[in-house]
C-alpha cells in the first residue's frame, strides 16, 4: 500500500472537512494493475470515438 | 414488411406472443425486484443496500439510471430528424468519470454518507445543505415526472387507454419493488434491466438492417445517410448558440455529468452501495467506457430507421393524435393535399436514393455526384412539403408544439417488427423507464429522509426509518404520477430532461467544488452565492439564447465567483478547523 498525494493538493492545501481522505493508503484496482492504467483506457476510448465519430462520418459524407 | 402507412395507427394489433413477453419481462422484474430486496430492516440496508454492491452492479445500475426510457424513444428520433450531433453531448461523460473517481468517490466513502448533501453541512452549514437537497428534489422531483410520461404513451398509443390509468400502471409496477425492497430490490432489477433493454435494441438494430429493400447493403445505407447529413457526429465548430458541438459536449457537458453524477443522489447513491472504493470507482469509470459506444449505437439506429424511410413512405407526421385533428380540422383538405404532395415527394426520393446507390456501384464519379445532389434535392423538396402539413396540424391545434421525434421509432417498431420482437422491444423501453423512474424515488426517499426528515425535522428514531422512506418512496411516486401530467407539452422529452437539469446541476455543482477546493469559504458566502448563481441560471434561460449545456458552466462559476466575493467583503470570523473523521 502506497500513500497517494495527488498534485493539486500543492495548490490547494488540504482541506479541513476532507480531513485525511485524500491520502488515505489506495486499495488496488482487481484488474489491470494499477488506477493510472484505468485513467489512461477510459480516457484514451474518448479520444479514439472522437477520431472514429469525426472518420465515420466523413467517410459516409 | 412494413404494415400501413397511414399514421393512424393506435389499432394496429399487438399479437398474443407480443403480450406474454412484455407481461413475462415485467412481471419477472418486478418479482426478481422483491425477492432481491426482501429483509431491509434498518436504514443502511434499505437506502444504501447494505453496502455490499460489486462494480459490474454498480456499473450496470448507473447506466440504468441514466439511460431511460426517453433515451430509447427520443434518441433515433433525435438521429432521424437531426442526425447524430445529440453524441457529442456524453463526450464530457468520460472526462467526469475520471474527475469524480479520483475525488469525489473516496470522499463520500470514508465519511460513510448517505447522501451527497450531508458532507455539505460538515463542511459549510445546515443551511447550504437545505439548499443543495432542496434543489435537488426540485430539479429530480420534477423530472421524474417525464421519466414516467415516455413508457405510459408507448400504452396510452398502443391500446387506445387513457393516459392517466396508463401513467398509474407503469408508476404501480415500479412502486411495487422499490418501495418494498430499497436500493437491493432497485440495483438488482437494473441489472435485468439492462440485459433486456441491451437484447431490444440489438433485434431492432438487425432488423432494420435486415429491411432495407434488396441490394441495399449496410454500408449503402451509411451512404444515403451520410448524403443526407444524417451521419454528422462531430461538429467542431465553436458557437455558444448551437445545442450540441464538440466544445458545447467535451465542456458544457463535462460539468454537467460531473454534477450528475457527483451530486444527484440518484446517481451518487448508487455507487455508495459499493462494498469499497475501488468497487465504486470501477462501476463509474465501467460506465464512462460504454456510454459514447453505447450512445452512438442508439443514434446509428435512428439513422437506419431514416434510412428504411427513404425506401419505405413514411407518414408525414409520427403523432397519429395530431394528424387525426388537422384531417378532422378546418383545415383538412390542405392538409390532405399536403399528404398527398408528401407521399409523393417520397416516392420521387426514393428513386433518386436508388439511383445515387446504383451511381455508386457504378463507379462514374461525376454520375455518383449528380446523383448525390439529386437525391439532396430531392429530400430538401419532402422535407419542404413536411415542414408544410407540420404548420397545418399547428394551425389545426394551437397546443401542439409540431414535433414528432419521441413517435418515430415507436411507430417503425409498431409498423414494422415481427409478432414476439414487438413485444420484446416494447420490454426494453419498459424496462429502461421502470429503472431510471425506480431509482429516482428511491434517491428523492433518500434525501427525504436523510436530509430533512431526520436531520432538518431533528426526528432520529432507527426504528421507524425504514417505513419512513417507504412512505417517502410511495410520496415521490405519487408526486411524478402528478407532473407527468404536464409532460406531453414540453416537445422532445430528452432534451426537456436535460434542459431542467441544467437549470440546477451548475449550482449544485460549485456549492460542491467550493466544498472540496476553495478553504477558506464558509458556509454563509457559499449559501448567498449558490442563491445568486441560480439566478443568474434562470436569467440565461429566459433571456438569452445560449445552448441549455453552458447554463452548468455558467451556474458552476457564478457560485466559485461570488463565494470568493461574498467572502471577501465579509469574512467569516477566525474559527478552529474541525476535522471530519474518515472512516
Amino acid at each position: 500500500m502506497r500513500i497517494r498525494v495527488y498534485p493539486w493538493r500543492i495548490l490547494f492545501p488540504l482541506e479541513p472537512a476532507l480531513g485525511d481522505c485524500m491520502t488515505h493508503p489506495e486499495d488496488p484496482p482487481p484488474i489491470l494493475g494499477s488506477w493510472n492504467r484505468i485513467y489512461a483506457l477510459v480516457l484514451g476510448v474518448l479520444v479514439l470515438c472522437i477520431a472514429l465519430l469525426t472518420l465515420f462520418g466523413r467517410v459516409f459524407r | 414488411m412494413h404494415r400501413a402507412l397511414d399514421p393512424l395507427w393506435q389499432g394496429v394489433p399487438v399479437s398474443r406472443l407480443d403480450w406474454i413477453i412484455l407481461g413475462g419481462a415485467l412481471a419477472f422484474v418486478v418479482l426478481f425486484g422483491l425477492w432481491k430486496g426482501r429483509r431491509r430492516k434498518d436504514a443502511e440496508a434499505y437506502l444504501l443496500s447494505g453496502r455490499d454492491a460489486r462494480w459490474t452492479t454498480i456499473c450496470l445500475s448507473i447506466m440504468a439510471t441514466q439511460a431511460s426510457a426517453i433515451t430509447f424513444l427520443s434518441t433515433p428520433g433525435q438521429a432521424y430528424v437531426d442526425g447524430m450531433r445529440f453524441v457529442q453531448f456524453y463526450l464530457g461523460l468520460p472526462l467526469a468519470m475520471v474527475v469524480l473517481s479520483v475525488t469525489v468517490v473516496p470522499i463520500f466513502h470514508r465519511l460513510k454518507v448517505f447522501t451527497a448533501y450531508e458532507y455539505l453541512e460538515g463542511r459549510f452549514d445546515l443551511k447550504t445543505r437545505t439548499l443543495a437537497a432542496v434543489l435537488f428534489l426540485l430539479q429530480r422531483g420534477l423530472a421524474v415526472g417525464l421519466t414516467l410520461y415516455a413508457p405510459a404513451l408507448v400504452l396510452s398509443v398502443l391500446l387506445g387507454w387513457n393516459l392517466q390509468v396508463n401513467l398509474v400502471l407503469v408508476a404501480a409496477l415500479v412502486m411495487i419493488y422499490t418501495v418494498t425492497g430499497g436500493t437491493k430490490a432497485v440495483s438488482w432489477a437494473q441489472s435485468l434491466q439492462m440485459l433486456i433493454i441491451t437484447g431490444g435494441m440489438c433485434v431492432a438494430g438487425f432488423m432494420v438492417v435486415r429491411q432495407l429493400p434488396a441490394g441495399v447493403s449496410l454500408p449503402d445505407a451509411l451512404h444515403v445517410a451520410g448524403v443526407l447529413g444524417r451521419l454528422n457526429a462531430i461538429d467542431t465548430t465553436f458557437d455558444l448558440n448551437t445545442r450540441y458541438n464538440l466544445w458545447s459536449g467535451l465542456i458544457g457537458g463535462f460539468f454537467l455529468m460531473l454534477s450528475y453524477f457527483g451530486t444527484d443522489q440518484s446517481q451518487v447513491q448508487r455507487y455508495l452501495t459499493g462494498k469499497s472504493v475501488a468497487q465504486s470507482r470501477l462501476g463509474l469509470l465501467a460506465n464512462g467506457l460504454l456510454k459514447v459506444p453505447m450512445q452512438f449505437l442508439i443514434l446509428l439506429l435512428g439513422a437506419l430507421v431514416f434510412v428504411y424511410y427513404q425506401f419505405a413512405t413514411p407518414p408525414v407526421f409520427f403523432n397519429p393524435a395530431a394528424v387525426a385533428k388537422a384531417r378532422a380540422g378546418a383545415e383538412a383538405a390542405t392538409f390532405q393535399v399536403a399528404e398527398t404532395q408528401y407521399r409523393q415527394a417520397t416516392e420521387a426520393r426514393a428513386e433518386k436514393a436508388k439511383g445515387f446507390l446504383a451511381a455508386r456501384k457504378h463507379g462514374n464519379a461525376a454520375a455518383e455526384s449528380q446523383a448525390r445532389a439529386d437525391l439532396q434535392a430531392a429530400d430538401a423538396r419532402a422535407q419542404a412539403v413536411r415542414a408544410g402539413a407540420v404548420e397545418v396540424i399547428r394551425r389545426s391545434d394551437p397546443s401542439s408544439d409540431g414535433k414528432d421525434v419521441n413517435y418515430i421509432f415507436l411507430s417503425y417498431v409498431l409498423h414494422s417488427l415481427p409478432a414476439g420482437l414487438i413485444g420484446l422491444v416494447l420490454a426494453a423501453v419498459f424496462s429502461a423507464s421502470m429503472s431510471s423512474m425506480s431509482a429516482e424515488i428511491n434517491a428523492l426517499g433518500a434525501t427525504t429522509v436523510v436530509d430533512i426528515w431526520r436531520r432538518l425535522l431533528g426526528r432520529n428514531d432507527p426504528a421507524k426509518e425504514v417505513w419512513v422512506s417507504r412512505i417517502a418512496t410511495f410520496a415521490w411516486g405519487c408526486f411524478a404520477l402528478f407532473f407527468a401530467q404536464y409532460a406531453s407539452r414540453l416537445g422532445s422529452l430528452v432534451e426537456a430532461v436535460n434542459i431542467l437539469g441544467s437549470l440546477f446541476y451548475g449550482t449544485i455543482l460549485g456549492i460542491f467544488l467550493v466544498a472540496f477546493y476553495v478553504k477558506r469559504v464558509k458556509g454563509g458566502a457559499a449559501f448567498w452565492a449558490a442563491l445568486v448563481a441560480q439566478a443568474a441560471v434562470f436569467a440565461c434561460f429566459a433571456f438569452t439564447r445560449i445552448s441549455f449545456l453552458w447554463f452548468n458552466v455558467v451556474g458552476c462559476f457564478c457560485v466559485v465567483f461570488f463565494a470568493l466575493l461574498f467572502h471577501h467583503l465579509a469574512p467569516p470570523p477566525a474559527e478552529s478547523e474541525a476535522i471530519l473523521p474518515c472512516a
